[in-house]
C-alpha cells in the first residue's frame, strides 16, 4: 500500500479552470459532443444501409445468409462483457482501487482483441469466397446487387473495427497511466472518457449485429 | 448547476452494473432467438426494438446518463432528433418516388445501377 502511495502522481487542474469539477465536466461535455458527432457519422451509414434494404429487400435476405450469426453473436457477447469490465474499471478508479482498475482494463483489452480475432476469421472467409464490395467481388450469388451489401458490410464493420483498434490503444494508454498511479477518486477523467468512447463502440455494434447478421 | 457538476461523485453500486450486464445478455439471446422465427414484415421492427432497449441500457447506466442530465443529455437527444430527421426525409423521398417517376424497366427514371439476374425485380 505504501509503495502505491509513493508512486501516486498528483494531477494539477489546468490554469484555465476554477476547479477540478469544472475541468471534469468540461472534458465530459467535449467527449459527448465528439460522440454525438460519431453517432451522426455512423447514422449516415445506417441510412445508406436502410435505403438499399428498401430498394433490394430480396438481395438482403440472400446476403445475410452469407454471414455467420454465431460469430456475430459471439462478438456481441465479447463487446457487452467488455463494456461491463470497462464500467467496473472506471468504478475501481473512482474508489482508489488501482490493482482492480488494472485488471478490469486488461480484461476489457483482452475482450476487444478477441472481438478482432473473430472479425479476422469472418473477413478471411469473405475474402476467400469473394464476397467483397463492388469492383472486388468475385463471389457467387443469386442477385447481382449482392456486392452493394458487402460494400456496406465492409465499410460499416470495418470502421467499427478501426474504432475497436483505437479503443485498444486508448486502454493501453490508460493502463500505462494507471501503473504510474495517476488515477484516484479525485482525478480519473481519462478513464471516464475512454469508458464513454468504449460504450459508444459497443452501442454501434448493438445495431450492426441484428441488422447485418440476423434480419434478412 | 450544482447537481450537474457534482454528478461524477456518484459511485454506482456494483449490483446495478451486474444487473445491466445481465439484462444486455438476456436481450442478446432474445434477439437471436427472435431471429430464428419468421414474423414476416415484423422481423426488422422486433430486432430494432430490442436493439433500442439494449442501446438505452448502455447509454442510461453504463454511460451514466441517468446521473448526468443537463447539457450532455441535450446534446445526445439533439443528435437522435437530427438522425430521425435524416432518416425521415430520406425515406419520404426514396419511398414515394415510384408514384411519379416509374419508367418501365428503370427505377426512378434512372437506369438500374446493377440489374438483378433473376427473380429479383420488385415491381
Amino acid at each position: 500500500m505504501s509503495k502505491q502511495k509513493e508512486s501516486l502522481v498528483q494531477h494539477h487542474v489546468a490554469h484555465h479552470f476554477d476547479t477540478a469539477e469544472q475541468e471534469f465536466s468540461t472534458a465530459k461535455l467535449g467527449m459527448w459532443v465528439f460522440l454525438v458527432q460519431e453517432l451522426l457519422f455512423f447514422g449516415a451509414l445506417f441510412v445508406a444501409f436502410f435505403v438499399f434494404k428498401y430498394l433490394y429487400p430480396e438481395m438482403y435476405v440472400e446476403a445475410h445468409h452469407h454471414l455467420s450469426w454465431k460469430m456475430g453473436a459471439l462478438n456481441t457477447i465479447f463487446l457487452i462483457t467488455s463494456s461491463f469490465t470497462m464500467v467496473m474499471g472506471v468504478r475501481s478508479a473512482q474508489t482508489n482501487q488501482r490493482r482492480a482498475t488494472k485488471n478490469y482494463l486488461f480484461a476489457t483489452m483482452l475482450l476487444a482483441c478477441s472481438f478482432l480475432v473473430v472479425k479476422y476469421f469472418e473477413y478471411a472467409a469473405k475474402f476467400h469466397h469473394g464476397l467483397l464490395p463492388p469492383h472486388f467481388f468475385f463471389g457467387e450469388g443469386v442477385h447481382q446487387t449482392l456486392p452493394i451489401f458487402f460494400g456496406l458490410y465492409f465499410v460499416m464493420t470495418g470502421l467499427h473495427g478501426i474504432h475497436v483498434l483505437i479503443g485498444i490503444g486508448l486502454i493501453a494508454w490508460l493502463m500505462y497511466r494507471n501503473s504510474r498511479g495517476e488515477f484516484n477518486s479525485e482525478f480519473y477523467t481519462p478513464v471516464e472518457m475512454v469508458g464513454l468512447y468504449w460504450h459508444f463502440v459497443d452501442l454501434v455494434w448493438i445495431f450492426l449485429f441484428p441488422l447485418f447478421y440476423l434480419v434478412g | 448547476m450544482a447537481k450537474h457538476s457534482e454528478s461524477h461523485h456518484v459511485i454506482v453500486p456494483v449490483k446495478t452494473f451486474v444487473a445491466t450486464f445481465s439484462a444486455l445478455l438476456v436481450l442478446t439471446i432474445l434477439t437471436v432467438v427472435a431471429s430464428r422465427f419468421d414474423f414476416g414484415s415484423m422481423n426488422l421492427s422486433i430486432a430494432l426494438l430490442i436493439a433500442f432497449c439494449k442501446a438505452s441500457l448502455v447509454v442510461w447506466i453504463f454511460m451514466g446518463m441517468k446521473w448526468d442530465r443537463g447539457f450532455n443529455f441535450v446534446a445526445f437527444v439533439g443528435s437522435i432528433l437530427f438522425l430521425i430527421i435524416f432518416i425521415g426525409f430520406t425515406f419520404s423521398d426514396i419511398a414515394f418516388r415510384d408514384y411519379r417517376d416509374k419508367v418501365e424497366g428503370e427505377y426512378f427514371g434512372l437506369a438500374h445501377p446493377v440489374k438483378p439476374i433473376s427473380g429479383a425485380h420488385h415491381e
